[in-house]
């Protein structure tokens, strides 16, 4: 809280760093929590960051309920943005798992008849390229299905945290009494 | 406008703009936290390089004579039935005990260290001649206000610390932080006599800022501006410029418990209360500290929620005299009581208030016999909110027995953890009672601060932690009153964090893993410590 000079009315700042493109126009939503702009300014380092200043009254109705909604709403957008970026973990890593797993035994295919022509190596030879390609077959099948499945998982969160984004917002714009712009445009 | 960034080069290649790859959408400029490690790294490395000694200086003696491992054998052994006829609480016997044996070479030497009759008897004689001679500045004790639902309370506490009844003192809850140092604020403007701060923590920030210019003039206008904070509490907080902004403004700051570079238990016990006292008139308490985070101007553990309680009247004499006795004993120098506790300033009110304080100045564990009462005395409901919960047999066992009468038992803990470790033992003594049908919250994206404890019949507002260190180690202060309007805004304190929330259920305790289930076992040994 810091008094503005020539205005009596003591204020709180909060300064935030965002990125540019986020689809959730969190810059307008900011406002519903009875916070106004004064300045964004670009990072001097990365081009899709952006710094925005905002300001409200110190004394404001129902501050606590304010403050921890643009807590939740802040929370809900970042792990929506972590889990999105880990999304395709565990694909990846059945996938590098598959990986190996076919490269030995290619390796072990390739190497057996080398080390001696007799029919056991000749044998082991062909279970292992027969090994190799059942495990690509079904290692790439597996994978589908683990994506797949991550892609839904991913598509449930994200429609849960926009509900829950949405919900937030409705609260905050009751407590505030700030409208939503977006649902006025 | 299309913008254009500046461009980096490298030979003759072009590359753009870095760009930001993180996960984090949106990050709030105050969510670094602390400052200061180097020191502490500093203080820490001298005293595990003397602990490193110790260990050295037994395997030397060990190597040289045989009869000394034999020797050191037995003493462990003794110090284990010493240990277990002690007063201790049995989870820190348990852990001495097995720590003595399993390095038995040394352990006994550390446990003898850590004992406070050895290393902080001295104070403590210290603390009774201070007693002794500020007890007639004491307030009498009367009844006469107390009925029967609190009588025995009242009687505890007298008993145990000499804490007396008041009646005449209005109280204010405050649900939060921000709240209350709106209105600390407001009164410090109108000191005319004195300002006593006694705190755990004083960070520089908004909040210091705030208050420092409200202390400087107050200061400048002849106020006596006393601040009395913990130097393990502050020293990763408060700076040096800080420091000297405070001393050049007039005002006299001390500091508990200094730490040194000299192994010595002692250091673990800190001074947790927090108080502001303004003329004798007023008084705040709590679990606020003076820091941005605690009243949300900060970021550092999600929303930061918090309790205080205001107090106007004659109750406010007990606060003034828990800062005097601590004052004297870090400064060493006679205080006037008798200056500052002369005249009574009674406000009309029904309620009963008692202040009281707690720690090793005190010769019983006054703050967690409280708490044993309180929920032992609930018939209806009971709530707690606390931001650890490491509660020893008595407390787990009362609770348990008063959920599985029927008694509504609700558990109110943090979301967001400040100590990882220190959750997880929180988490696993929380979930533990949920089979008992104690209801347990954890509160979303937030860090609970708050410590209250309250049944259908009275509660108790404070800095005292539902955990060892607590109720074991730490100095503490806390209200205790039957106020009904205080009851109220507990309840409704209770019912907003309660929506906010999210229940543990005994399914969330059963669906852990085993290595989750070793690492928090692991953890709780050194859960006295934590």
């Amino acid at each position: 809280m810091e008094e503005i000079k020539g205005d009596c009315e003591p204020r709180d700042f909060l300064n935030v760093s965002l990125t540019r493109d986020n689809e959730w126009n969190l810059r307008e939503k900011y406002k519903l929590f009875g916070w106004t702009e004064t300045e964004i300014k670009d990072d001097s380092l990365y081009s899709n960051v952006v710094h925005v200043s905002y300001y409200r009254p110190h004394f404001i109705d129902n501050k606590d309920d304010l403050q921890l909604l643009q807590v939740r709403m802040e929370s809900e957008i970042n792990n929506l943005s972590k889990a999105d970026m880990y999304k395709h973990l565990r694909s990846a890593l059945a996938c590098s798992l598959v990986a190996i797993m076919a490269i030995l035994l290619v390796a072990a295919a390739v190497v057996a008849p080398l080390v001696n022509l007799t029919a056991l190596h000749i044998a082991v030879c062909s279970f292992c390229g027969l090994c190799a390609v059942l495990c690509l077959i079904f290692g790439i099948m597996w994978v589908i299905n683990i994506r797949r499945n991550e892609n839904q998982k991913f598509l449930n969160l994200r429609e849960r945290t926009s509900e829950s984004i949405t919900a937030i917002c409705i609260r905050a714009e009751l407590l505030s009494g700030v409208k939503n712009e977006e649902e006025i445009s | 406008m299309k913008k254009k960034y500046p461009e980096r080069r490298l030979g003759k290649k072009t590359i753009g703009k870095a760009v930001y790859s993180d996960y984090k959408v949106v990050k709030i400029k105050t969510e670094e936290n602390g400052l200061g490690i180097f020191k502490t790294l500093i203080v820490m490395g001298v005293l595990a390089l003397q602990l490193a000694i110790l260990i050295l200086i037994y395997l030397f003696l060990s190597y040289l004579f045989r009869w000394y491992v034999i020797l050191s054998y037995v003493l462990s052994f003794f110090t284990c039935i010493y240990v277990i006829s002690t007063n201790k609480n049995s989870l820190s016997k348990a852990v001495w005990i097995l720590f003595i044996l399993l390095s038995f070479g040394f352990g006994y030497i550390i446990y003898f260290l850590s004992d406070e009759r050895i290393f902080f008897g001295r104070k403590k004689k210290r603390y009774a001649r201070i007693f002794a001679a500020s007890g007639k500045y004491a307030d009498e004790y009367s009844e006469n206000c107390c009925n029967g639902e609190i009588l025995l309370d009242a009687q505890y506490l007298y008993r145990t610390g000499g804490f007396v009844p008041y009646c005449g003192t209005r109280l204010k809850y405050y649900p939060s932080g921000a709240r209350m140092f709106d209105e600390v604020l407001e009164c410090l403007t109108s000191a005319q006599s004195y300002i006593f701060i006694e705190m755990y923590i004083i960070s520089d920030g908004v909040l210091f800022d705030r208050v420092m210019k409200v202390l400087e003039d107050r200061a400048t206008a002849g106020v006596d501006v006393r601040i009395l904070y913990d130097f393990i509490g502050c020293h990763r907080t408060l700076s040096s410029a800080s420091i000297k902004r405070i001393k050049r403004a007039g005002i006299k700051l001390e500091c508990f418990n200094r730490l040194t570079p000299r192994f010595s238990v002692a250091l673990n016990f800190r001074d947790h209360r927090k108080i502001i006292v303004i003329d004798g008139k007023v008084a705040f308490t709590g679990g606020v500290n003076l820091a941005d985070e605690y009243v949300n101007e900060k970021r550092m553990f999600g929303y930061w929620k918090d309790s205080g309680l205001k107090l106007e009247g004659s109750a406010v004499r007990a606060f003034t005299l828990f800062f005097l006795r601590q004052w004297e004993f870090v400064t060493g120098r006679v205080q006037e009581y008798g200056r500052f506790l002369s005249a009574g300033y009674e406000v009309p009110s029904e309620s009963v208030v008692i202040p009281f304080a707690d720690g090793l100045d005190y010769d019983y564990h006054i703050g967690k016999n409280v708490y044993e009462n309180i929920i032992a005395n609930a018939s209806q409901r009971l709530y707690i909110m606390t931001p650890y919960f490491i509660p020893d047999d008595s407390i787990t066992a009362l609770l348990r027995n008063k959920a599985l009468s029927g008694v509504d038992v609700t558990l109110v803990i943090p979301g967001v953890p400040d100590k990882a470790f220190v959750y997880s033992v929180t988490r696993k003594y929380a979930e533990k009672l949920t089979d008992s049908g104690v209801k347990v919250y954890r509160m979303k994206d937030s860090f609970v601060h708050s410590k209250v404890v309250a049944n259908e019949n009275c509660a108790v507002v404070g800095s005292i932690n539902m955990d060892l260190r607590s109720f074991y180690q730490q100095f503490e202060c806390a209200v205790y009153t039957d106020d009904k309007g205080v009851m109220k805004d507990i309840q409704a304190d209770f019912d907003w964090a309660i929506s906010y929330g999210e229940r543990i259920t005994d399914y969330d305790r059963r669906r852990k893993n085993v290595f989750q289930r070793i690492y928090t076992g692991l953890l709780q040994l050194v859960a006295p410590f934590m």
